[in-house]
């Protein structure tokens, strides 16, 4: 499981595709990239969706980011899919609410005048 | 026989604009060599006298540069700049290139390009976002 706070992100993340013998391969198109859960981590795209970044948004667990491409290099569509880690967004411990802490003793007993 | 350059019909709008203005600054320089010429000959101080020199040399060299510029835009237009012009071949040369092209295009018919079957990519380390 990975963890972001309220104040990070996944920066530039670059996708790489590979052929059956480990060879670097291209993909038709750009890739998309997707949120299960946009309301905890967003995602954005450079223009050929080759990088995203992953901004965290909100408190939240288990959002997951998925990359689609498309393997095929002519008309047709062969689905090539990615599913990053589950991801956990929580309250960066600077925007934690400071608490304003007041202590006091009480003295020793007196009698009353 | 392969045929020589064929000047350019088309001048280029950027030459054009850039001989414009060499044309402006050699008038510009032509009056001043002269005058440093001439200012070069009179009495006054050695010190004052080289300034006046290093001025002229200045001067000259860039006159010269201009110049060089001018010659070489002379030489890119007559050899055609910017016009690309298609080469006519006789028709058993044609034929030839056609039968190589074919060639070739039978032979690159045999390979296909090896598919992508992986995507590989890792979060890093988290980082602050940029501030807003």
């Amino acid at each position: 499981m990975a963890q972001l706070t309220t104040r990070q992100c996944y920066a530039n993340i670059p996708l790489t595709f590979t052929t059956l013998a480990g060879d670097p391969a291209t993909v038709d198109g750009a890739p998309v990239w997707v949120s299960s859960n946009p309301a905890v981590v967003d995602v954005v795209v450079s223009s050929d969706g080759m990088t995203g970044t992953i901004n965290s948004v909100a408190v939240g667990v288990g959002a997951v980011v998925a990359v689609t491409a498309d393997a095929d290099l002519g008309e047709g569509v062969v689905p090539l899919h990615f599913i990053f880690e589950p991801i956990d967004v929580v309250l960066d411990p600077r925007d934690v609410p400071m608490a304003a802490v007041i202590s006091a003793t009480l003295p020793a007993p007196t009698d009353k005048a | 026989m392969a045929e020589g350059p064929v000047p350019s019909q088309t001048p280029s709008s950027a030459i054009t604009a850039l001989r414009a203005e060499l044309a402006a600054a050699i008038a510009l320089l032509d009056p001043q060599i002269r005058g440093m010429e001439d200012l070069a000959q009179v009495s006054m101080t050695e010190e004052t006298l080289s300034f006046v020199r290093r001025d002229f040399v200045n001067y000259s060299r860039r006159k010269t540069l201009c110049q060089a510029v001018v010659a070489a835009l002379d030489h890119i237009e007559a050899d055609g700049f910017p016009d690309v012009v298609r080469a006519q071949l006789p028709a058993s040369n044609f034929a030839e290139l056609q039968e190589q092209r074919a060639d070739l295009l039978a032979a690159l018919g045999q390979f296909d390009q090896a598919p992508a079957v992986k995507i590989e990519a890792e979060l890093g380390e988290p980082t602050d976002k940029p501030a807003p």
